[in-house]
């Protein structure tokens, strides 16, 4: 075991051989005399001390002094200092003693036993102190090992949470966590879209009542049961008609702890309304195509087998394949059109070869040779202004004009020329171009006007002009893909105007 | 006896036609309409015997309608009633059978197969 160092400092030499002969019957000190202050401020400079014994009257420098200086000094600011002094305790020096911070004050002539007593009680204490602090010190040094894990786990955990909340952020469906004890916990910006709810009026808030914000913006016509937050999981859809009419598919998943207790949940929205109008769309287009091209087989089919099984004078004969011819040539169009317009849909304008140039080429050229079925017929073509500079793929702009020129022909007499006319106009802040096919015929219903463009939509019922019902649908998805709008203006018995306009880049003078 | 009675019912023209092609050689009166408003119209007037009804029909009221209303009795007798139908589905033949139709028949249709139904259904 380490021994307790004592220093003794005293200038008379006497009373230190006394001192040290009294202490050396405690084997545990190491007793050290020094004979002058300055002398024993070098060596505790140097050595470890444990504990001074000092003389209060000493010649150049007294105890006091010494001490006072000692304690400037941070190697030996702490050590324990005894004061021995031939005074009796004067309070003035008792006083002094205090304040320098002597844990004694001792006056000549010293009592041999009581000094002994004293200091093997301090040294007990010492070496009790000495033991706690290296139990403290081997605490504090696994405390701070516990520090740096917990720092490093700190650290993951906010690196974690700084992923989760971009993902959750960036996130297209909505996302809100409902804690243990069914409170609203985190919403997702994307939630916040769906449902124009507000972040304050919910965070925080008990689960009930986010179900009753949830309750008010459902479609009346397909109220869902929600009740399920807050206890088991599930899935289900959600029909909102407020802020907009939206199909949210819910799934509700319980999060669980460590030991399997219930930790909240995740109830996650994903919007799927475009999803099931695309699938309603594609069905009903499906059904409709089906319909409608069973329709001209349904001729072709009925009408050779009535050749095959009957006689038919040359006429009648001539009549019925003449029927046969048209409608194979109308199943014809109506599959041109239809790959027509799921080629154009699949590749949406991927194949456009879009070119900047004026359309004077494209309408003039429809104008002066109407080609096919109504090939004799005239185009009064009315020009107002420039040709203004488009970017248009001319082979399909081509089609849309020769499409919406046919239409015009085939609901007006026969004596009437359609009018094609060109003009300008401006349109949220943008130039557009306009080219507008007008007919004298028999015009459309408000109705009839409505359902344009619906696929497969024809205005005539009857079947005596021909056609697919496909056209308008064609011209819309070219017009739209070029960045364009069709519009309709029809009056019964009156006439149609169809008038397709397109962005002008650059007014250009060229008449 | 006098001559069966038979309404011939569809949008398309081409098929009307068609039907009445079929059915001329036999000894019926045979009467057209274009649409379901017009099919109940004139069947209250000419009161066939049979009606061949397409069932897809632009307007307000479907061959299915139609064919509910008349055999629901709007007519003094309750013809006899083929629908014409371009869907062959499980649920369209069902809806036919919900409304009361006697028979049906697919597009595109044979139209011997046609006279052969006409003929079952008058006897």
């Amino acid at each position: 075991m380490k021994k307790f160092k004592i220093l003794i400092i005293d200038d008379i030499q006497e009373n230190i051989f006394s001192l040290i002969t009294i202490l050396e019957q405690n084997p545990h000190f190491e007793l050290k005399g020094i004979s002058s202050a300055i002398k024993a401020l070098s060596y505790i400079d140097q050595q470890v001390v444990d504990l001074i014994l000092c003389d209060v009257q000493m010649p150049n420098m007294d105890g006091f002094e010494f001490v006072s200086i000692i304690r400037l000094r941070k190697k030996t600011a702490n050590i324990p200092v005894i004061f021995v002094s031939a005074h009796k305790k004067e309070s003035a020096f008792f006083q002094k003693s205090k304040e320098l911070g002597a844990i004694d004050y001792l006056v000549k002539p010293i009592d041999a036993d009581e000094l002994v007593h004293r200091l093997n009680t301090y040294h007990k204490f010492a070496m009790r102190e000495h033991e706690k602090i290296k139990e403290l010190n081997e605490l504090n040094s696994k405390l701070s090992q516990n520090n740096s894990f917990l720092q490093s786990l700190e650290e993951k955990v906010t690196e974690r949470t700084r992923e989760l909340n971009t993902i959750l952020t960036l996130s297209p469906d909505g996302f809100v966590l409902v804690s243990a004890d069914s409170h609203i916990h985190y919403i997702n910006p994307a939630f916040l879209n769906m449902t124009g709810l507000q972040l304050d009026k919910l965070i925080g808030k008990p689960a009930e009542m986010f179900i009753e914000s949830m309750a008010s913006l459902f479609d009346p016509s397909k109220m869902v049961d929600v009740k399920c937050i807050g206890e088991e999981d599930g899935e289900q859809m959600v029909y909102l008609s407020r802020p907009t009419a939206l199909i949210l598919h819910c799934n509700i998943r319980t999060m669980y702890g460590p030991e399997g207790e219930k930790d909240g949940q995740v109830l996650y929205f994903r919007d799927v309304t475009h999803e099931i109008e695309i699938d309603r769309m594609k069905s009903d287009f499906l059904s409709t195509a089906a319909h409608e091209l069973r329709t001209p087989l349904a001729s072709i089919y009925g009408f050779s087998e009535l050749l095959m099984a009957r006689e038919y004078d040359k006429e009648t004969s001539h009549k019925i394949f003449d029927t046969i011819h048209r409608q194979s040539l109308h199943l014809k169009r109506l599959l041109d059109e239809l790959l027509d317009l799921s080629r154009i849909e699949a590749r949406a304008g991927k194949d456009f070869h879009m070119q900047e140039n004026t359309l004077q080429g494209v309408v003039q050229e429809l104008c002066t040779d109407v080609k096919g079925a109504f090939s004799g017929r005239k185009v009064d073509l009315q020009t107002q202004g420039d040709w203004p500079l488009l970017s248009f793929d001319v082979d399909k702009m081509r089609q849309v004009l020769s499409n919406l020129l046919s239409n015009g022909f085939k609901y007006s007499p026969e004596n009437e020329n359609v009018i094609l006319q060109t003009s300008e106009r401006e349109k949220n802040g943008d130039r557009q171009f306009g080219v507008s096919v007008i007919d004298k015929g028999i015009g459309m219903t408000a109705e009839q006007l409505g359902r344009v463009g619906e696929r497969f939509y024809r205005a005539d019922e009857s079947g005596s002009v021909p056609g697919s019902g496909l056209g308008v649908s064609l011209v819309n998805e070219i017009i739209s893909i070029h960045g364009g709008n069709v519009e309709f203006v029809s009056t019964t018995t009156k006439g149609t105007t169809a008038t397709v306009w397109l962005p002008i880049i650059k007014n250009e003078i060229k008449r | 006896m006098s001559k069966k009675i038979i309404l011939i019912v569809d949008d398309q023209g081409e098929l009307r036609k068609l039907v009445r092609m079929t059915l001329e050689f036999g000894d019926y009166e045979l009467h057209e309409a274009e649409n379901g408003q017009r099919a109940l119209e004139l069947s209250k007037v000419i009161q066939p015997d049979l009606v061949i009804l397409d069932v897809m029909m632009p307007g307000d009221i479907n061959g299915y309608q139609v064919c509910e209303k008349l055999k629901q009795g709007q007519n003094e007798k309750v013809p006899y009633v083929l629908l014409l139908t371009a869907r062959g589905q499980k649920s369209d033949v069902e809806e036919g059978e919900r409304v009361g139709a006697d028979n049906y028949l697919v597009k595109p249709f044979s139209p011997l197969e046609l006279i052969d139904n006409v003929k079952k259904a008058l006897e």
